[in-house]
């Protein structure tokens, strides 16, 4: 809310009647406009906008969470591409030999893999289902 | 309390808490502009949070060139003004101003006026009814205090127009409250 002092509203105020060319009857337009720069600087309640922060905090997390999400799904897209133009290309253009000596080296480790494999998966489904816990601290 | 550099600091860093901060400080700021533009409550509360999201996205972009209350101010501006021509059907920026000024001294008869419960109220209805040049001088100069200097830069209008815009206005509700005077003797 703008406060005008006396010198400031007199400022305006001659400034305005100065302006206006009406300047006879100072004192009735005095009190008029001292009214009306009051209410022009009052915080017109009809335009408070509460819980405004509270609303545009939790919509830029949401986007924030859903990037995440976006991004999460377009790396193991790009995996996945990589890893089918790898095994196009092997059969095409390498040889068969070469993707047989690959898949006998997945196959020695068989169980490295298979162990690296369901920690991906655990660790994702946790991700999902558990819920993040926050330490109540101050802001 | 801590700097305004140092919030934004930590805002360009991620931290919605300094955001949080940030947003309090300057709802009023946001809430009074795009209220008085935008004049359909549901619609401003969306165009100020759209404001806020605006500033969080661009934050990195402030240069401390200009005070961060006119920065936000002028995205204010910009996306009231955006929204008003997106529905420009309803609100036309482009109406003749003289010929409102004509149209505006007679818009109300007495009996009306005289339903109001107070001037504060009246006035800001009688704001409400201002062609959106008026309303955003009124809004920034009288409620928002900034210059004609930070006006100019927040709207891009020219400081004369922004004078001459700011007398019309205050004439055409001075005006009207004293006729609203008149009628409540």
């Amino acid at each position: 809310m703008k406060e005008l002092n006396e010198e400031e509203f007199a400022r305006l105020l001659a400034q305005q009647l100065k302006e206006d060319g009406t300047g006879t009857d100072i004192d009735k337009d005095s009190v008029i406009y001292r009214e009306l720069f009051s209410v022009l600087a009052d915080d017109p309640v009809g335009l408070r906008n509460p819980g405004l922060a509270d609303a545009v905090v939790a919509q830029i997390s949401a986007s924030e969470e859903k990037a995440d999400v976006r991004k999460y799904n377009l790396a193991i897209a790009a995996l996945l591409v990589v890893w089918i133009l790898a095994t196009y290309f092997t059969m095409n253009y390498i040889s068969p030999s070469t993707l047989r000596s690959a898949f006998d080296f997945i196959g020695v480790y068989k169980w490295l893999f298979a162990f690296i494999i369901l920690s991906f998966v655990i660790i994702q489904l946790a991700d999902k289902s558990l819920v993040k816990n926050k330490l109540a601290g101050p802001d | 309390m801590q700097n305004e550099e140092e919030i934004i600091f930590r805002i360009v860093n991620g931290d919605l808490a300094a955001f949080k901060i940030l947003v309090t400080q300057y709802e009023k700021l946001v809430s009074h502009m795009v209220g008085r533009l935008v004049q359909n409550r549901e619609d401003a509360q969306d165009v100020s949070q759209e404001v806020f999201i605006k500033v969080y996205r661009h934050l990195h972009t402030f240069r401390f060139q200009s005070k961060l209350s006119t920065w936000i101010a002028q995205i204010a501006y910009v996306s009231a003004i955006n929204h008003l021509k997106k529905n420009s059907r309803k609100n036309s920026l482009t109406d003749d101003i003289t010929d409102f000024e004509h149209c505006y001294k007679t818009m109300e008869n007495p009996e009306t006026i005289l339903l109001k419960k107070s001037h504060s109220e009246f006035i800001n209805q009688q704001i409400a009814l201002l062609p959106v040049q008026f309303r955003t001088v009124l809004t920034l100069f009288h409620l928002n205090e900034f210059s004609y200097l930070e006006i100019e830069e927040i709207t891009g209008m020219p400081e004369g127009t922004i004078k001459s815009y700011l007398f019309r206005a205050r004439k055409l509700l001075k005006e009207k409250l004293e006729l609203y005077i008149k009628y409540q003797r």
